[in-house]
């Protein structure tokens, strides 16, 4: 009677294991707050804030808001390293906006007519299906993004600040008439076969119109130059990898690894004057990324490096390299990587009574969630940020605050990349809209390459500077310097240096 | 020499660590012939639980201890309720079916982790000592530190498996732990209640278990995904003790983290990242192939029950 039990009693099992591993890949978003929303993990059609509870998110507050614009200058200022065109597209309607960004957002119920960002469509109709990915109501997007893997929790904000942006155009109306659908694909922060497979899918299958707001680097290493040779736009990007610079049709918002890198040790030495380094690097390509640019600057300064040490994404015990690099006796040790390796890294160095200067590029103690698991250890800590600390609470900060509370309860999750991808988010609704409701990608990318959004306010305290060269239209992002001075507050930083252009960048 | 001397240093007290899982991973596996690989997961919950009860607090001694003991409960609660559930039904299936099983109970743990505490990075308040004794300073070696929790740990961890083999070796307990590892069956038909006896094992292996991870997660980060690579490193020690020896688990734990700490550095010149975490898995295969008669034997006993 055993023998015919046995196939059973082992399929039962394998369907359970089956059952439990689909959980856990489905289930972690419903934790998230985004089963509520249209957008799921996976693929996911966003869907404008509605008014049940069926469609709208955790936190959806009833509805909508102007994504404010007034970014631009009237005169767009000609401050890029070759001659700028001037835009050869129609000037965009008017702004509206006439009591400060979001101003109604916290008036309550949802205005009947379109937000102020968004375009009706004309009365003539929009053109219907213009391009690939275009219909007469939707525009479909697709994003890469961190959803899953050891930093998925920091990484999921990112897209829901994108969400946030647009679920708000869309609840106005969206643009010229078509709602903004974005698909996300989860890279997991992680370059080759992921991003390789996520191309594939949301190109070939469902067809994109373009890349946008799209906000994993790792990712970047390896889709940017698939995306450049197939000529898709990739409308503001985060930025994060260098590929992202090199390419006609990629529009990065935020600065590179290497420039990060460049910008922070630049300070760091300058002012502290450290004879030798000790280098605690992510070992792949982005990792590589920031290293690149910190060997730059320790080369032009002759900083010796006499420890550098490498871990893979996910890596545990970091015993060896504290180790390691406690006994090489740098003057200052360098991170070049994402939050939780060195987070390990420095719990380590602690429990061994060693504490050496530590200023970083890359993920790392500008994301709140550093100082609060590092703690006291983490005070003095040097780290680069894109944008001035939220701190200043400038307009488009502000603005960013309530929108993205409107939708998600995990405010204190966010980190310098939410904000980077919110702002990207906005320059995406902006492109669109100055395209035109005949939307094509050839109309993007003359938007883009027309000098349009040179002087474009980001509302962080920094403004896009586009630099035309023989590659194409790019952007040099600012970056700022600051430090740790009080690890178990809300906002634990203090601005060292404004943010500046990477004194190193080139137009390439 | 010195440099070599503190990675040696740090290989004995990161290996407490496996040492201490794989005791409880043995335990299991001699009381029901089922490799736990849910054990991490068990242990995970019982760290979460832990978190929960020191969260917004200063880390003080007797709150610690506390919700150090229900972690451990908890953990040991799974244990049994795991036995009873996903592992006692499938008594009379093939050897695979109940690793399977643990592996889908591992892989619900850590869902209902990623559900109720996220993916988060959590620092657990405590009152370990965080301080560095310079043990070095003894034979001229003053840079070699150890750090007090790492010394605890050690402390712990050859504490219970001694008192776990003599408990498994001496005692009434043990010897039916036994009798059952060498013959479920002729246990069973002698009045030995197999699946009693196979439950309290359960809840003892990860309970151990937990102690493990409450200890390891104490000192590093918590978060849903590192505990779990700690279970594969438990296996590597659990095989080299034959899945059968207690006592090997002393000896196995701190040989694995040596082994680990010494590939971790430039010991051969070159540094190869990754290197030290993936050691465990070729010291894995080697003791397979070293081993091989224990575990075939093993297993064969399994297929004959």
């Amino acid at each position: 009677m055993r023998t015919p039990r046995r196939p059973r009693v082992l399929a039962v099992s394998l369907l359970a294991a089956t059952v439990f591993s689909a959980a856990c890949a489905g289930e972690q978003p419903k934790k998230l707050g985004l089963t509520g929303n249209a957008a799921l993990a996976g693929d996911s059609t966003l869907a404008a804030p509605a008014t049940t509870n069926s469609t709208a998110p955790e936190t959806a507050a009833q509805g909508s808001a102007s994504i404010g614009n007034g970014s631009f200058p009237a005169t767009p200022p000609a401050t890029g390293t070759a001659p700028v065109r001037q835009p050869a597209v129609p000037a965009p309607p008017p702004v509206t906006t006439t009591s400060g960004p979001m101003a109604r957002a916290a008036a309550g119920p949802a205005p009947s007519g379109p937000a102020t960002a968004s375009s009706p469509a004309p009365a003539s109709g929009n053109g219907g299906v213009t391009d690939i990915g275009v219909t007469a109501d939707t525009i479909k997007l697709g994003g890469f993004f961190i959803e899953s893997g050891p930093v998925g929790e920091l990484g999921i904000t990112l897209l829901k600040a994108v969400k946030a942006v647009f679920n708000d155009v869309n609840a106005a109306g969206g643009i010229y008439g078509r709602k903004l659908q974005l698909i996300d694909c989860d890279t997991s922060f992680t370059s080759g076969d992921k991003p390789r497979a996520c191309y594939t899918k949301l190109t070939q299958q469902d067809k994109i119109f373009a890349f946008a707001a799209t906000g994993d680097g790792p990712a970047w290493v390896t889709a940017a130059p698939l995306a450049c040779k197939d000529q898709i736009p990739a409308l503001w990007t985060d930025g994060l990898s260098q590929n992202e610079f090199t390419c006609p049709t990629i529009f990065p918002t935020g600065p590179a690894g290497r420039s990060q890198a460049r910008v922070v040790l630049d300070y760091y030495i300058k002012a502290k004057k450290p004879k030798t380094v000790g280098i605690l690097a992510q070992n792949d390509d982005i990792g590589n990324e920031w290293l690149v640019g910190a060997k730059e600057v320790l080369s032009k300064y002759g900083v010796k490096i006499v420890s550098e040490e490498k871990y893979n994404l996910g890596e545990t015990n970091f015993t060896t390299q504290a180790t390691n690099m406690r006994f090489a006796n740098p003057d200052f040790v360098f991170f070049s990587s994402e939050p939780l390796g060195p987070i390990l890294f420095q719990k380590t160095a602690e429990g061994q009574g060693w504490k050496p200067p530590m200023p970083s590029a890359g993920v790392t103690c500008n994301v709140s969630v550093w100082p609060k698991q590092v703690g006291e250890y983490s005070k003095g800590m040097i780290c680069q940020n894109p944008w001035q600390l939220l701190s200043a609470k400038l307009p488009g900060q502000v603005e960013f605050e309530k929108n993205y509370k409107k939708y998600w309860a995990d405010w204190d999750k966010r980190n310098y990349y939410t904000e980077t991808m919110w702002i990207a988010a906005r320059a995406t609704v902006e492109t669109l809209r100055r395209a035109g409701p005949n939307l094509t990608r050839a109309k993007v990318l003359e938007v883009l390459r027309s000098g349009a959004f040179n002087g474009f306010d980001t509302g962080f305290g920094v403004k896009f500077t586009q630099q035309s060269s023989a590659k194409g239209n790019l952007f040099s992002i600012a970056v700022a310097v600051v430090e740790v001075v009080k690890p178990s507050d809300e906002d634990p930083y203090k601005l060292l240096q404004e943010p500046i252009p990477d004194p190193y960048f080139t137009a390439g | 020499m010195e440099l070599y001397t503190q990675l040696v240093v740090n290989g004995i007290t990161n290996g407490a660590v496996y040492g201490l899982l794989a005791a409880g991973f043995v335990l299991v596996y001699r009381a029901s012939r089922a490799l736990n690989f849910a054990q991490a997961g068990m242990g995970a919950i019982g760290a979460y639980v832990l978190f929960d009860v020191m969260k917004d607090s200063g880390g003080g001694g007797g709150r610690y201890a506390a919700g150090f003991a229900l972690g451990v409960a908890v953990a040991a609660l799974l244990g049994l309720l795991t036995e009873r559930l996903a592992i006692r039904p499938l008594r009379r299936a093939p050897a695979l079916a109940p690793l399977i099983s643990t592996v889908g109970v591992l892989l619900l743990l850590q869902t209902l982790i990623i559900l109720r505490w996220g993916g988060d990075l959590r620092s657990i308040p405590n009152p370990l000592p965080k301080k560095p004794w310079r043990i070095g300073s003894i034979i001229g070696f003053d840079s070699v530190v150890v750090n007090q929790s790492a010394v605890l740990i050690l402390v712990v961890m050859v504490v219970l498996v001694s008192l776990l083999a003599l408990v498994v070796t001496r005692t009434r307990w043990g010897l039916t732990i036994r009798s059952i590892s060498d013959n479920p069956d002729g246990a069973a038909g002698l009045g030995v209640p197999v699946g009693r006896v196979s439950g309290q094992a359960w809840a003892l292996g990860a309970a151990i278990g937990a102690v493990a991870s409450l200890l390891a997660a104490s000192t590093t980060i918590l978060n849903p995904y590192t505990l779990f690579l700690l279970q594969i490193k438990a296996l590597v020690v659990g095989v080299f003790a034959g899945l059968k020896d207690l006592r090997l688990c002393l000896i196995g734990g701190p040989l694995l983290g040596i082994v680990e700490s010494l590939a971790g550095s430039r010991i051969f010149g070159h540094q190869i990242a990754g290197l030290s975490d993936s050691v465990g898995f070729f010291a894995l295969v080697a003791l397979l192939l070293v081993r091989a008669n224990t575990i075939t034997e093993t297993l064969g006993d399994t297929r004959a029950s």
